[in-house]
Parts: structure tokens; sequence; C-alpha cells
């Protein structure tokens, strides 16, 4: 009887690949292939998670962030040496920026596994006296 | 006034800024990949620990869960409270804490939830202390023997089958037939004695009208002081069901390791694995005997082993557990009941015949058992009442026999008379726990012959009245006897009293 892959062994077999140079087409395609004969194509955004946590791991951050305005290059600056020094092993970070009023001010972060928020809605939430 | 409440709310605001101001870290995250009947399976968060609580940020605020399956790709977590607020795609963060609950007097006079808060319409309870709803038990160095008494107030159970301080003696028998109610006696003895016994009664998916009926009782009888009720509704979810006696558990080991005493009653714990076996079985976990999980063992086990007596170097304290099991028609080899008797020192059988034929308490003399309260009896009590168990297990025998034969030798007709007496007067009404010295009295009466000519349908008369004269008579023997550190000899001159008296008494009834 075939047994299931788990996710984070998809994922780090992926992860793997892609660290080693391999081609992030054909990579993705097999995976692909592999959800698709096994019926688990659903899975597919949580094996992304997956795969983005363990590139994190092994040195390069996928991460967005959102704030209430548009950075500027400073902030986005200091949001990438922020993340790299949360973890060591993170030598590269790669930021997708999205707006979202509704958090006042202040930035969310959000990378695999972690998030960060300093939004000024959030600290308005926390703060119970 | 008003410049200090300004005060104090500025010192709070700081406090609060300051709190915010050093969280700044990342924080690990995950999120909601399914989510039903009380359990959300959540992806990521691959540093949460066993029942370590999550804070799942939904669209109505932050609802709390607590992981328990910790598996390789996702995390099952048991939602605490509504989980139809919860939506798969919601946050999920680490609280960094197992779960909590606040202890402390100001939880005395209350009724609270399994998280504690008030379910009593009472103001907010504001404690100082908080304990983890899981703990470890206290090792063997930490304990000492049982050897102070837990006094029920029912004289069956304390001249038959004594508890002690730190004991666990389970209460087991059938629907409706007086489980909670010996529970109860014993909380409103400890009242009436005025030990410094602290109760909390842990109702497990007990219908809450009669959890509400149970807090008016222990009002009237000035028993709410010294009790905390933690109290879970058939309705509430399986995680509260489940939570309640660890909870309950975490309070009074509070007043234990103060080198306080507190007695727990948990009410009941069939209810109880019935909650955790929802719970594993929504959780897919493989299902066992009678579809409970494999560790319903170790649910109750390390439960259990929480109530102890500690060494004199840890204070002192005790806890001591009276844990409720319901049977099927009188199975007590069925699972749960099993291993919950396994697990205590010992077990009070309630018998739907015999409460069925008017004997209440209807205790079982020869399926019930206390494994460790010797030692904890009080002297006179155990003077008093050193052959009365066997003598009513073989009563109950030779009962059983009689009704077959009416040519009985005389030996066997004094020890049938003689039962007969001893089963009246072991009859007690709820709610009137009975003192040392009211059954001393009451069994040496009986035990010396001085009932013997009075029929067996008055010797609860009898009793009264004896009781009635020793009071009035010699209120200071009695205080004294009260005090239970003297045996009642034969020839002592308590003894002697006690006999005269009854004697006396017996005569009024004598037919």
């Amino acid at each position: 009887m075939a047994t299931t892959l788990s996710r984070r062994k998809l994922a780090g077999n992926a992860a793997a690949r892609l660290t080693s140079g391999e081609s992030k087409k054909a990579v993705l395609r097999e995976l692909a292939a592999y959800l698709l004969d096994t019926n688990r194509k659903k899975e597919a955004e949580l094996i992304v998670r997956d795969i983005e946590a363990m590139l994190a791991d092994a040195g390069t951050a996928i991460g967005t962030v959102i704030s209430a305005r548009t950075l500027s290059s400073d902030a986005l600056m200091a949001i990438e040496s922020f993340v790299k020094s949360q973890n060591t092993a993170i030598t590269n970070v790669v930021l997708r920026e999205r707006i979202d009023e509704t958090l006042i001010g202040g930035v969310k972060l959000e990378l695999p596994g972690h998030q960060l928020d300093a939004s000024v809605k959030a600290k308005l939430e926390q703060l119970t006296v | 006034m008003a410049d200090l409440q300004v005060a104090e709310l500025s010192k709070d605001l700081q406090a609060a800024i300051a709190g915010l101001e050093k969280n700044e870290g990342l924080q690990s995250a995950g999120v909601v990949i399914r989510v039903g009947d009380g359990v959300a399976w959540v992806h990521g968060l691959a540093d949460a620990g066993y029942s370590e609580v999550l804070q799942i940020d939904t669209k109505n605020g932050v609802v709390e869960a607590f992981a328990l399956n910790l598996m390789e790709d996702e995390i099952g977590a048991v939602i605490l409270g509504d989980d139809s607020k919860v939506a798969a795609g919601d946050t999920v963060r680490l609280k960094g804490e197992i779960l909590t609950v606040p202890v402390g007097e100001e939880l005395l006079g209350r009724v609270v939830n399994p998280l504690g808060q008030p379910l009593d319409g009472g103001p907010a309870i504001n404690t100082k202390a908080t304990n983890p709803v899981e703990r470890e038990a206290v090792g063997v160095m930490g304990r000492k023997h049982v050897h102070e008494p837990m006094m029920t107030g029912i004289m069956a159970i304390d001249a038959m089958f004594p508890i002690g301080r730190g004991q666990r003696e389970l209460i087991i028998g059938d629907r409706q037939t007086g489980k909670t109610a010996v529970a109860i006696d014993t909380m409103i003895n400890q009242a009436r004695n005025k030990s410094d016994v602290i109760n909390i009664y842990v109702a497990v998916g007990q219908k809450l009208s009669k959890v509400a009926a149970l807090v008016e009782r222990l009002k009237q009888e000035g028993v709410m002081e010294q009790t905390i009720v933690v109290a879970t509704g058939p309705s509430d979810p399986a995680s509260m069901l489940y939570l309640a006696p660890y909870a309950g558990t975490a309070m009074g080991e509070y007043f234990r390791d103060k080198g306080g005493h507190a007695l727990m009653v948990y009410d009941d714990l069939t209810k109880h694995a019935v909650a955790y076996r929802q719970m594993s079985l929504l959780l897919r976990r493989p299902p066992g005997r009678e579809a409970f999980p494999g560790d319903v063992f170790y649910l109750h086990s390390r439960l259990l082993e929480r109530s102890a007596k500690l060494s004199d170097d840890l204070g002192a304290g005790s806890l001591t557990a009276l844990p409720i099991i319901e049977t099927q028609a009188g199975d007590i080899s069925a699972y749960i009941p099993t291993n919950v008797i396994s697990i205590t020192d010992g077990q009070i059988f309630m018998e739907t015949d015999l409460f069925n034929q008017g004997i209440r308490p209807a205790i079982s003399a020869g399926l019930s058992v206390s494994r460790v309260g010797g030692d904890a009896q009080t002297k006179a009590v155990k003077s008093v009442s050193g052959h009365l168990k066997l003598g009513l297990s073989q009563f109950r025998e030779l009962a059983s026999f009689a009704q077959f034969g009416s040519d009985l030798d005389e030996a066997t007709k004094k020890q049938i008379d003689r039962g007969q007496r001893l089963t009246e007067l072991l009859k007690q009404p709820q709610y009137q726990p009975m003192s040392i010295w009211e059954q001393c009295a009451s069994i040496y009466a009986v035990d010396a012959g001085a009932f013997d000519g009075v029929p067996v349908n008055k010797i609860k008369n009898a009793q009264m009245a004896l009781l009635t004269k020793l009071w009035t008579d010699h209120k200071k023997d009695m205080q004294e006897l009260n005090k239970g550190g003297d045996k009642v000899e034969k020839d002592s001159a308590v003894a002697k009293l006690i006999e005269k008296t009854a004697k006396a008494a017996a005569k009024g009834f004598e037919g």
C-alpha cells in the first residue's frame, strides 16, 4: 500500500531542489503532477506556505508588508534589515507590498510561519487598561 | 479618592503601553485550515507545545484554543468558547503559555466556569495568583500518609469506610441513588464542624438547574463562604467539560500548597470521560474500548493523583478527592468504573435496591471499602465501630437466606435482629450530618444491646431521644467525646453513661 507523503516532506523536497538551483518551473510542475495524481490539489496553498517556511530556513525569506500608505524605500530597507536581525540564517529578503487603509498606521509584516503586527489598529485593539 | 483613581489609572495605562512596547518581535503564526465541532485544525506553528494556548484572530475578536494534537502537517486545537466565530483562514498565534486559571481566596463563595470567569452574576474576580490547569502531581517524597480524618457526617461512612484528608474516595452507583447527596453532606459537615476545609464542587455537564439549586442550598446551610463551584452545563463545549476538573483541582491546589485543606468533589467523571471521548474522536484519535481513546485511564489518573496529603516540609496541606462515577444497572465492571476504582483509595458503592427499600444513604456494606482511611479514623468512632462492617455484611447475607426458612438457630436470629437495628440506625436524612459524639453514642447504644427491646421501626425515635437526653443532661461529656481523641471503652465512664441513658431512652419505645 502506497503511503501518503506528508506536506512537510513534499515541501522539503521542493525547497531543497529550488535552493540547489533546479529550475523553478520543473520543480513546481512535478509537484503539481504529484498533487493531481494523489488527488491533493486542495493542499497546494498549504504546501506553498511550507516551501516558503523552508526557504526562509535556507536563507530566503519571502514575506508581505501590509501598510496603510505606500512605504518609502528607506522604510522597506529598515524592514528588510529587521527581518535579517530576527533570523541570522536569512540572507535574502523578498518583500511583497500591500496597502490596507484599515491599519490606520504602522505596518504588518507576514513572513512564513511568523508575523509582526506593528499597526496602529492592532495596538488599539491590544490596549486594554 | 478621585486623585488616587486617576493616579492608578495613569499607572495602569503606562504599564499597558510598556507591555505593548515590549511586544515588538516576530511572533509565530499559523492559519486555520478547517474548523468544526469545537475543533480547529491549524497549519503552521511548528513550535507549538502540547496543551499550549493558541489565540485565533477572528473577525469578532480573539478566540482561544489549546493544542492537543501535534502532528507533522497540522495541529488539532480544541476551541475554548464559541467555534462559530472561527473561520478557515483566520490567523492563529501562540500565546506562549499553557492554560492557567485564577486561584485564591477571592474565588470563595463564587460560581465560576473552568476559566475562572464568574457565572453567578457577581463582580469580576481579580485574583492575585494563577495556577496552571495541568500540573504534575507531587512526588513520593513530597507526600505523607493519610492520617487526619475528613469527617463526612454520614455515620455509615465515618464508621465503616472512614475517609482521611488527602484520600481519593470514589462515590459510585446508578443514577438517582444519592451519590451527589453524600458529597454535598460532606461539604455541609465541613461548615457545621467549622473545619478549615475548603470545598470545591466541580459540576461536569450537570443540569444548570441542579447546580443552581445546589448553590442555593449551600448558601442556606452557610457552606458557600468556604466553597467554590466550578460549573459546566450540558450545553457547554466538550472542551469546557474536559477542563473543569483540572481547573477545579488547580484552585484546590492553591489552598493545599499553602498548608490548608481542600475537598474536591468531581460530579461526575463519567461525563468527563464522555466529553474527552467526544474531543478525541473529533481529533481523529483512534477509538478503543467503548470508543474511549487509549489514554482515558491517564485522563483520570493524572487528575486524581494531584489529590494528596503533603509532607511537613511542604506545609502538610491536603487535597481530598470525592470523584463520582455513574454506573449503568449497577455494572461496576464497565470500562470507566473499573479504571477509577483502581485509581482511587476506595469506593462508596450506592445500591439502587437499598435506595428503593428506603435505606438511605444507600451504601452497600459489602462492595464499599476505604483502603487508607483506617489510620485517619477518630479513636472514638473507631472504638465503637470495629465490627460494624462485618456484622452488617453478614446480616445482609443472612437476611437473604432467612427468607427461605423460618427455623433459625438462636445465634443467627440474634445476628439478624442486631443487623436490622443497625441498618435502621444507619439511615440518615439528607443535609443532617452527624457529629462525632452523636455517631459514637448511637452506635454504642445499639452495639451494647440497649435498643434490643425497641421495635425496629422505632429505632430512629429511640436514637433521637438518646441524643437529646445526652446533650441536655451531659453536654460537657458529649463535648469532650466530640473531640474524638479518646476511645469509648466498655468500662469507661462515658460508655456506662451512654448505655444507661440509652436504656432509659429505649424504655419509652419498647413494644
